[in-house]
């Protein structure tokens, strides 16, 4: 019975089913979220890009001194 | 030295100017050159590209594309969460290059960059699988750095990155 049984048993197979791409993608960000997201290297690139706009932004606002002495 | 905090990432227009511009790539040089203005303005795609603040010399850019990739090449997890699906919409980053003498001094990571949060603020208006392109020869290490998966024959090698992998990092 025992080795019939063994015969018979089929592993399952660990797959995921889903009905539309709206489940597909959230079982993926869970996936993603559960799994911290983005790599370290990218989320550093994104922290430097923040700080770089930051400076640009002030360097933007920042009036012309050569100009400003010409008026 | 470049220095990265005068860099000014804006969309490409009449007044930037490629000059002298060479990536060691023909095929990027030629578009940049050529086709990266005219695509532009039809809405074929979106080129941005990097200045240095007050100037309109061109030193690298990028293009991006909406697509729709085929599933059949993807493998792992990509592939069972999509695998009733034929193909899967995506955002394609169509071209990316750096002018040769400040390559290799971060601007192409900022540009990367740069052209994820755009992908991710694409897909807040009409949802998506990913940022996926073809690496040219010697390249893929860099995109494989940030998070970037290759897939396919070898000889039409694609990479992809999931949107839900990146969403997070720029809220809205």
């Amino acid at each position: 019975m025992f080795n019939l049984f063994r015969k018979n048993y089929e592993k399952p197979k660990v797959k995921a089913h889903f009905n539309s791409r709206a489940e597909a993608y959230a079982y993926f960000r869970k996936l993603y979220k559960d799994s911290g997201g983005a790599n370290d290297r990218l989320k550093l690139a994104v922290e430097e890009m923040k700080k770089a706009d930051k400076a640009l932004s002030h360097a933007r606002s920042k009036p012309n001194r050569d100009t400003a002495n010409m008026r | 030295m470049l220095d990265l905090n005068q860099i000014e990432i804006r969309r490409i227009c009449d007044n930037c100017s490629p000059g002298k511009f060479k990536s060691g790539h023909r095929n990027i040089d030629g578009y940049i050159r050529n086709k990266a203005l005219k695509r532009c303005k039809r809405l074929d795609s979106g080129v941005q590209v990097a200045t240095l603040l007050g100037s309109d010399e061109i030193l690298g850019f990028y293009s991006l594309k909406l697509c729709s990739e085929p599933t059949k090449l993807l493998t792992g997890v990509h592939k069972t969460s999509l695998q009733k699906e034929q193909h899967y919409p995506a955002i394609e980053i169509e071209w990316m290059g750096v002018n040769r003498p400040i390559q290799k001094q971060g601007l192409g990571t900022r540009l990367l960059v740069h052209a994820l949060q755009s992908s991710v603020r694409a897909f807040e208006y009409a949802g998506g699988y990913g940022v996926v392109l073809s690496p040219e020869s010697g390249t893929e290490g860099f995109y494989e750095k940030f998070g970037f998966e290759a897939y396919g024959e070898l000889q039409s090698r694609r990479m992809v990155l999931p949107s839900a992998s990146i969403v997070d990092l720029f809220p809205r």
